[in-house]
């Protein structure tokens, strides 16, 4: 027996036997929604958050499932797309969405030379072409310190929607904290949201109030949660996920949903 | 056969009226979608360069795969002093991944600007700032037909660039 030859011969064969029975580890495949059209974050974005351009690149070209925008109620009950509390920030004008008018939100120029999106416009874009959308509401006014009108906000809600069959109403998520303003939704179809840092709350609420799922952040976000979660069988979303550690990190609690700044790296993980 | 004359005429030509020299190169920086890594060669004549290779971006923002894109890169030196020269130039890259059903494309021509230090007589480096735009053409999504996206970019790296062929440096 020439050893010489044999033994690189036995290691290679060896090798090769040991990847065919790696064991195939089975991949949870989470929804991805692109965070505020495609980021949220400045120094990752392209185009601006929440506006038509970064939810068309999150979409068509980045492929995400879905996008999660800002929604804020206007003083004359529009809801437009603005992450902010104050307009300042982003806009030309100053104080807060729910204390403007929304033919004073047309005049505001957002990051330079664009004007703020309406939920109308960003349904036409994502659940009119069979893309789901998680619409993030902010609830509270920092300008009267006080919380928004819910019925009237349900009542736009519904307008917006009334167009669309049940089938692509599902398509809809509305998050929020307050679990007051979900339990204030009509619309059946739509799925709704809780999000908080309490998960005992969370689960109360989906097993005895009508949430369909929970919206947690993943920096909060635990073991003993995900446990908790699986034994109730209750559907959960990871927010807040910017870095590759922090899209292995969320990945390894496998959520039903992940809401990301980086829609190609996090798709890229789960392939 | 005449082609044969042709074409070794136009070499011994080159080659006594300018000297061309092949170089291999390989560069390193990030721009905004992300770290960069070229390699690939180089004909240089006289203060023209001309470099054909690759270029591969880490997969983070925009790519979710290391495959390679195309890179071809016109430069022209001025000689400044001694052992350093001021670089202006063109370069586009194109890319192509599939992201599920879509297909993506990128195009991203650049206009550069650097300076070239000679460290050795086979080796120089390079820092370069590059502007241009990135184009990207998606097929295949949500809506029939070719979709565009522009956006402005910048772009910096350091490179290396090995003699292989001709005069020292």
């Amino acid at each position: 027996m020439n050893l010489k030859l044999d033994l690189p011969i036995v290691l290679l064969a060896l090798i090769c036997s040991c990847w065919g029975c790696e064991k195939e580890v089975p991949v949870h495949f989470p929804v991805i929604y692109g965070h505020a059209g495609t980021t949220l974050a400045d120094e990752r974005a392209v185009y601006p958050p929440n506006s038509e351009a970064s939810i068309l690149y999150a979409l068509n070209a980045l492929n995400a499932d879905g996008v999660e925008v800002d929604v804020q109620l206007t003083l004359d009950s529009f809801l437009v797309i603005y992450h902010d509390p104050y307009l300042d920030s982003r806009t030309n004008i100053t104080g807060c969405v729910n204390s403007t008018t929304y033919s004073e939100l047309l005049t505001a120029k957002y990051y330079g030379d664009l004007t703020l999106l309406n939920l109308t416009r960003v349904l036409e874009l994502t659940i009119n072409r069979g893309k789901k959308v998680v619409l993030d509401i902010k609830p509270y006014n920092f300008c009267t310190e006080q919380s928004i009108d819910f019925e009237q906000f349900n009542w736009r809600l519904n307008n917006a929607i009334q167009a669309y069959s049940s089938e692509q109403r599902g398509l809809i998520t509305v998050n929020c904290r307050k679990f007051e303003l979900l339990f204030a939704l009509e619309d059946s179809s739509i799925i709704r949201c809780f999000e908080g840092e309490n998960i005992e709350q969370g689960i109360n609420y989906c097993e005895n109030f009508g949430i369909d799922k929970l919206m947690i952040k993943s920096s909060i976000f635990t073991n003993e949660m995900m446990q908790k979660l699986k034994q109730k069988n209750i559907r959960y979303c990871i927010s807040d996920i910017k870095t590759k550690q922090e899209i292995s990190w969320a990945a390894s609690f496998s959520p039903d949903e992940v809401i990301t700044d980086n829609i190609a790296a996090t798709r890229k993980h789960y392939k | 056969m005449k082609y044969w004359f042709v074409l070794v005429f136009c070499c011994t030509l080159l080659h006594v009226a300018a000297q061309p020299s092949i170089d291999a190169y390989a560069n390193t920086g990030f721009n905004r979608i992300g770290f960069l890594h070229d390699f690939g060669g180089q004909l240089e004549i006289k203060s023209h360069q001309i470099r054909l290779g690759l270029r591969f971006y880490a997969p983070d923002q925009v790519f979710e795969s290391n495959r390679p894109g195309l890179q071809l890169t016109y430069r022209f030196q001025y000689p400044v002093f001694k052992r350093c020269n001021l670089i202006s130039g063109l370069q586009i890259s194109y890319f192509q991944e599939y992201k599920g059903e879509i297909r993506f494309r990128l195009i991203d021509p650049h206009l550069e600007l650097g300076g070239q230090w000679r460290i050795s007589k086979s080796i120089q480096i390079a820092t370069v700032l590059a502007l241009g735009s990135t184009q990207i053409y998606t097929n295949g999504g949500i809506l029939p037909g070719t979709e565009q996206f522009n956006y402005f970019n910048y772009e910096f790296k350091i490179g290396l660039t090995y003699r292989l062929i001709g005069a020292d440096l």
